[in-house]
């Protein structure tokens, strides 16, 4: 059976204007406070959303956690971010 | 350093790979660069927060864009204007056939259910079950929604003398 919208869909394949967004490489990022802000606002919300979910996966690790801990050999200079971060994590 | 589950690197996946075609569907609905722009922020932001609701028990991407055209569709309900944005009445002038310009102009002057519908089908290459996904209507229902807006749009370009 013919499409009845044939040349329709030929029409809009062949003269759908680009709907598209302003490329990133178009300008540089210092230009485009906006796109920072963007990025900060979405990183913001997923670093506190995500502190949300794992307070309460910290309850049940905490235990596992503290044990590993206190088997690591390791010196100040040792402590990477990451520790840092479950040792705060641990006191929260 | 901040670890995210595995929940949180399929958002953020998802946020890389639909962003901006979501964006573009905000923007054939709303007919503005800069608010498209607000308006995918806040789409993302409340998939985010919707994000342990939602669970994983559907698509990512379809529920993405049911949030995002949800969005789309608050803002024209709460703005109520219809224009025609700075972008296409400038590129209009400048680097659209007048093809182009017209299929933007039909476009705008649909309703929004019936513009998101074809911007769907269209730009975004949207099948019939996906759109049907996103819309949460049966695939009958989808189909015939789908016929009238092309034959709105036919209408819209026959109008301004387009042979479709």
């Amino acid at each position: 059976m013919k499409n009845e919208f044939e040349k329709l869909d030929q029409f809009m394949r062949e003269n759908r204007p680009a709907i598209s967004r302003i490329p990133l490489n178009k300008y540089p990022l210092i230009q485009q406070p906006k796109w920072v802000g963007v990025a900060v606002a979405f990183g913001l919300s997923a670093i506190i959303a995500t502190g949300v979910i794992r307070h309460h996966r910290i309850e049940a690790e905490s235990a596992v956690l503290l044990s590993e801990i206190l088997s690591w050999d390791v010196t100040a200079d040792d402590l990477s971010g990451e520790i840092d971060t479950e040792l705060a994590l641990l006191e929260y | 350093m901040i670890r995210f589950g595995k929940s949180e690197k399929e958002f953020q996946n998802a946020y890389h790979d639909f962003s901006g075609s979501i964006h573009r569907t905000l923007k054939g609905m709303v007919g503005n660069e800069a608010i498209a722009e607000e308006l995918t922020q806040e789409a993302f932001i409340k998939a985010w927060r919707g994000l342990p609701q939602f669970g994983f028990r559907s698509s990512l991407k379809t529920w993405l864009y049911q949030v995002a055209l949800n969005v789309g569709r608050d803002w024209l309900r709460t703005h109520r204007t219809r224009f025609f944005s700075d972008d296409f009445e400038k590129a209009g002038e400048e680097r659209f056939t007048p093809e182009q310009r017209a299929v933007q102009e039909s476009l705008l002057e649909l309703d929004e259910d019936t513009r998101s519908l074809l911007i769907l089908h269209y730009y975004e290459g949207f099948k019939l079950e996906e759109m049907a996904e996103v819309l949460k209507v049966p695939m009958g229902t989808i189909k015939s929604r789908l016929h009238s807006a092309k034959s709105k749009l036919k209408e819209r370009l026959l109008l301004k003398g387009f042979d479709v």
